[in-house]
């Protein structure tokens, strides 16, 4: 998963909105963590399902562990990856109540949206769809990416 | 001293009145949002209230509240929680305390709300904490170890790396359709259960460190049930599969603050938060603490104070009053991110 994490967070520029969906246990969140590491983001990535949205800061000072091997690509240039989760969630309107209509398409923002499924009509048409399934035995994950750019 | 708590941390707008002395502190009134008929209170002008509604809920609560005596009691300081939560739920709490600070002219405390959740056994409570202590917060959002060395010296001993064991509760109730609360629900379909009809994994039970997982051990479950087929419909599966979760769960839990309590030789085990709700693992706990930590008090909150509530944010402020940790209006801000260290 991290490796796959790390090819999703070379792509990434700032502005983005990736949406998870997937089953529980399926990878969403090793996903997000995989991604946050890609990004030199310290902190712990805990499940976000009570808090509903954490933000992290993708500093200028925490060097992304792909930005030496980038060969040229400039490294990160967007500030936070703002993680939201929408298990909990009964109506759209609750996200936009906690401000998640700021961060979503703010160019210094990448925005993570687990359970996108349950809240559609947040997620902007060039979100980039990540479905997560379990594979036949227990350590497989089948990831499937979905981009309309 | 009278101590106002405000508590909007993340789903529930609550507030409440207590009053320190002596080193103790007693609830005089507590009051969350969607547990009252707002409606009716406010003779139907504030519209229902609704999870994070803070807005909306707040000043017709605190109005409620002091409105409770025939004569406004007199508040002598204000306890807010600044963080750790949702930015703009946080938010509600902190410009309504700031602003009251302003118009009462009384202190202002911030509070940390795992910090309140750690003082939640001290609500009605005579008996000083004996220090140091070792406190384990879990509830549907947190599952940390903290060593406390005297009020308001905190330091992060253990936490989860993923999952809290509240949330586990609840998305291991989803895959057996018990319905929400999980935690609730597993816990009595657990008491007819049979612990150890299934297999589970008690996950970092052996490192050597304080930081827990259950996200592996929700996955565990989910794998269960599809590799065995289990029909969670039938009464006897749920029972025995809840049973066995609510087991690993409270054996990961215990054991690890246990062997915590031992290392740090604390002469206090303190436990709070919403999953400290729960019967099976209060009663795990307190045989334990006897059988192993002779000598050790552990401080049970009430389980009305373990849900998010002011009550426990108004005690703390008590004591981080008493340690004269006060701030001004001024320079008070919500801190999503706040961790709880000296």
């Amino acid at each position: 998963m991290n490796s796959f994490a790390l090819a999703v967070a070379r792509t990434l520029h700032g502005g983005e909105t990736l949406a998870l969906t997937g089953e529980l246990g399926a990878g969403k969140t090793a996903f997000v963590k995989g991604l946050a590491k890609a990004l030199g983001i310290k902190q712990v990535v805990q499940s976000p399902t009570f808090l509903l949205m954490k933000c992290y800061p993708v500093g200028k000072n925490q060097e992304p562990h792909y930005a030496k091997a980038s060969r040229g690509r400039p490294r990160t240039n967007f500030q936070t990856l703002c993680h939201v989760d929408a298990y909990r969630i009964k109506n759209e309107r609750e996200l936009l109540a906690i401000g998640l209509g700021e961060k979503i398409g703010d160019p210094q923002t990448v925005t993570v949206i687990e359970w996108a499924d349950l809240v559609p009509e947040l997620i902007p048409k060039n979100a980039i769809k990540i479905k997560f399934e379990h594979g036949r035995n227990n350590t497989e994950r089948i990831v499937t990416v979905t981009n309309n750019q | 001293m009278r101590i106002l708590g405000i508590e909007t941390s993340c789903d529930e707008t609550a507030v409440a009145l207590v009053e320190g002395k002596n080193g103790s502190v007693r609830e005089l009134e507590g009051l969350v949002a969607s547990q009252i008929d707002i409606h009716a209170v406010t003779g139907g002008v504030v519209p229902e209230v609704a999870a994070r509604e803070h807005v909306s809920a707040i000043i017709p609560l605190v109005s409620t509240l002091l409105g409770k005596w025939s004569k406004r009691p007199k508040i002598d300081a204000i306890a807010v929680t600044s963080g750790p939560g949702l930015f703009s739920s946080l938010m509600v709490g902190v410009e309504t305390a700031k602003a009251l600070a302003f118009a009462w002219d009384v202190p202002l405390v911030r509070v940390n709300h795992i910090e309140g959740h750690l003082y939640s056994s001290s609500i009605n409570e005579t008996k000083p904490i004996r220090f140091p202590a070792l406190a384990l917060i879990v509830s549907g959002g947190h599952t940390e170890l903290i060593l406390m060395k005297g009020h308001g010296s905190y330091r992060l001993i253990g936490r989860t790396k993923d999952d809290a064991a509240g949330e586990c509760f609840d998305k291991t109730a989803q895959m057996m359709g018990l319905g929400y609360p999980g935690g609730p629900a597993v816990s009595k379909a657990a008491l007819a259960g049979d612990t150890h009809a299934y297999a589970l994994p008690r996950p970092m039970l052996n490192e050597k460190n304080f930081d827990f997982s259950f996200s592996g051990l929700k996955t565990a479950v989910l794998y269960t049930i599809r590799n065995k087929h289990l029909a969670v419909e039938d009464p006897k599966v749920a029972f025995d599969l809840s049973a066995s979760t609510q087991a690993a769960i409270v054996e990961v839990l215990v054991e690890k603050t246990i062997r915590a309590a031992k290392k740090f030789k604390v002469k206090t085990l303190i436990v709070g938060g919403g999953v400290i709700a729960n019967d099976a693992l209060r009663a795990a706990l307190s045989a334990r603490v006897k059988k192993d930590l002779p000598g050790v008090a552990l401080r049970l909150p009430q389980k009305k104070y373990t849900t998010d509530n002011a009550v426990m944010i108004a005690a703390a402020g008590y004591y981080r009053f008493l340690s004269h940790n006060i701030i001004s209006p001024s320079k008070i801000k919500a801190d999503p991110n706040w961790e709880l260290v000296d």
